[in-house]
């Protein structure tokens, strides 16, 4: 087995390859994360496209020409250098650390190739947060391998843009969608009481198209022409919450008639409650965020925090691996919001890459935000309905399960909203009513989202909630 | 006719570049992408007499010396980071101003601070030396330096030679330790 120092190369033998990095961590190590990534790359020593690119999100190449399992400081690639395109000339390996280490704070860093090759990196006196291990690449109709160890102090960020891949840019934006058959609105989750047994499953649409700016859709819901005849009691509460509207986020007009109108159709007018918003913000949310339908749904459920919270402010947690509880959410800040979360420095340059808000990271994990929000509204004299937006891909059921089951000791909804994702797991069985323990959470899912108006929104929005009250105040 | 070099290759040119005036040697790299202190590849040249030492130390051109006394040997520049298209560094021979002592032109790169830098070839990307003919502006030879010098950190190129008043060019390709000044004491200078 040939060792290599860095810059040195060799032949390899085969064209299937197992590739394993490993390190170990030193005393000093601040529990970063440390993430293997491997580039296929051009001539040019740029990627073509999103699926060149293999990471934790995306494990394989289409053609399993590549494909990674990641354990406790190990990444295993397996390579089929037989299956790559011609374009191809050289598959790169690499890791990145999100958070405060520098590879300094490893105290081994190997990267092996059964029966081929190894390489132990230097980490002496290192400064790099990313590094570029080594690469695989083409010479004279041959494959070899060639030992690197260089990277970049400011980590993920220069990695991948020295790659071509662009970041700001969402592989979907690019891809032609069909225009969607027209039909009548209706809702996609039909209205169903949480404890009942027909809850009906949505179809899956496909995404919206991204053919025009996905302005803020606001517009007014065509089918609801008049104001509704309300009970005399709450014109005054309508009338401030339009004179608040018009005076500091005349933007949000148009929803002042279907959020009032399913007010009035769920009996809420004189509900009394608080609202609170929690919004995933991890890798695959990124389209939402681009398309604005992250503060589409931020718009829509401020106005009704408008109209519920005792002082109109609304408080927001963003979560991913981490999670964060940042300033909440007025009729003055609302309209910019989420750019202006986005636009936050973070800490590390992982950050501007892939995590859609500075310094969460990329996955999910539920459990601590959902924890952070039980503590702060569990002493509440108010109940609290948390409005929880996520694209699914739920892994940690068990431990989900368990905060839902704790917070029925405590004034607190959850409203699940699946926005243009899958896999969205016990939120959705738990809508069939059927858990022993758990009925305080309801879910619907947005799956086209320019189909789902305002008044849909809304109507969606309030189910289980005047029930689920009204137990509240049964028990108290 | 452009011959690229493997490790160990060793080309004698007679026929096809028989009466070199002007010789340009060309060293290219790219310029670091990732952090860390630069790559800098030094080109260099010993005009060397028959027992292969230098006639002078005024014959061995490098950034701090770069025209021998004769005018024969130009080093065109200093390029400490290989920024830039193409040749990075250049050195110019004008084979029939040298010293009529002259027996030997050597070439020669390293890689400035190596050792401390703890860098090689191997590191460095697309780094190239080769020889060119002037009146042509073909070349006559090519060495991949960061496939097959990967491991090294100096490397003798190749040499122009006398023969029967003729000069030619023979390629090398041999890496070297130790840096400049252990290529210049090689050749004779005093250091």
């Amino acid at each position: 087995m040939k060792s290599l120092i860095s810059g040195q190369n060799t032949l390899l033998n085969s064209t299937q390859l197992t590739v394993t990095l490993t390190c170990d961590i030193g005393a000093n190590w601040q529990q970063s994360d440390i993430d293997p990534l491997i580039f296929l790359l051009t001539q040019q020593d740029k990627v073509r496209c999103d699926e060149d690119f293999i990471f934790y999100n995306q494990p394989t190449t289409p053609n399993h020409s590549i494909a990674l399992k990641t354990q406790t400081n190990t990444a295993i690639i397996d390579v089929n250098l037989d299956l790559l395109d011609e374009a191809i000339q050289k598959i790169v390996f690499c890791l990145a650390i999100d958070g405060e280490d520098t590879f300094r704070q490893l105290t081994t860093l190997k990267l092996s190739i059964e029966n081929e090759l190894d390489y132990i990196i230097e980490l002496d006196q290192r400064t790099e947060k990313s590094l570029i291990l080594g690469q695989c690449y083409r010479y004279k109709d041959q494959w070899k391998f060639r030992a690197l160890g260089q990277g970049y102090n400011q980590g993920l960020y220069p990695l991948v843009v020295s790659y071509g891949v662009e970041v700001e840019d969402h592989g979907d934006n690019d891809t032609p969608l069909t225009e969607p058959a027209p039909e009548e609105e209706k809702n996609i989750a039909s209205p169903t009481e949480p404890h009942k047994n027909d809850s009906t499953t949505p179809d899956v649409v496909e995404e919206p198209q991204e053919e025009e700016e996905l302005a803020l859709n606001l517009e007014d819901d065509p089918s609801i022409e008049e104001e509704p005849i309300k009970e005399a009691d709450y014109t005054e509460k309508y009338q401030r919450l339009d004179k608040s509207v018009l005076s500091r986020s005349a933007v949000l007009r148009p929803l002042l008639i279907p959020f009032k109108s399913n007010l009035e159709k769920y009996q809420l007018s004189g509900a009394q409650f608080h609202i609170a918003f929690v919004l995933e913000a991890t890798h695959s949310m990124s389209y939402q965020f681009i398309g604005k339908n992250t503060q589409v749904m931020l718009s829509r459920t401020l106005l009704a925090a408008e109209y519920f919270n005792e002082n109109g402010e609304m408080e927001l947690w963003a979560f991913a691996e981490r999670c964060k509880k940042y300033q909440n959410v007025t009729l003055d800040n609302q309209e910019n919001y989420i750019n202006n979360l986005q636009s936050q420095k973070g800490k590390s340059l992982f950050s501007s890459a892939f995590s859609v808000l500075p310094n969460l990271g990329i996955r999910n994990n539920e459990v601590p935000v959902m924890e952070e929000v039980l503590e702060t509204f569990k002493d509440s004299t108010i109940p609290v309905v948390v409005v929880f937006i996520t694209d699914g891909h739920i892994t940690q059921t068990d431990g989900i399960r368990q905060i839902l089951t704790q917070s029925t000791n405590y004034p607190i909804f959850w409203k699940f909203i699946g926005l243009c994702g899958s896999d969205y797991d016990l939120l959705e069985e738990l809508n069939k009513g059927n858990d022993p323990f758990i009925h305080n959470t309801h879910f619907f899912r947005i799956d086209h989202f320019r189909k789902v108006s305002n008044n849909n929104f809304y109507d969606n929005l309030f189910i289980g909630i005047k029930d689920w009250l009204e137990k509240q105040k049964t028990c108290n | 006719m452009a011959v690229n070099l493997t490790k160990g290759g060793n080309v004698s040119l007679t026929k096809e570049a028989p009466s070199i005036k002007d010789v340009m040697f060309g060293l290219g790299w790219d310029a670091r992408a990732t952090d860390g202190q630069a790559f800098d590849l030094d080109a260099s040249a010993f005009v060397v007499n028959d027992a292969g030492k230098v006639l002078s130390d005024a014959s061995f051109i490098f950034f701090n010396n770069k025209t021998s006394t004769c005018g024969g040997v130009e080093h065109q520049g200093d390029n400490r980071t290989g920024e830039g298209e193409g040749d990075d560094e250049q050195i110019l021979i004008h084979l029939d101003k040298l010293d009529p002592a002259a027996k030997k032109v050597v070439f020669t790169v390293t890689i400035y601070d190596a050792d401390a830098r703890k860098q090689n070839f191997g590191q460095v990307s697309n780094a190239f030396i080769r020889a060119v003919n002037v009146a042509d502006n073909k070349e006559i030879a090519r060495y991949d330096l960061s496939e097959d010098a990967a491991v090294e950190t100096a490397m003798i190129f190749g040499e122009l030679y006398k023969h029967n008043d003729e000069w030619k060019f023979k390629a090398i390709g041999q890496g070297f330790a130790g840096g400049l000044s252990a290529l210049a004491s090689n050749f004779g200078v005093n250091i």
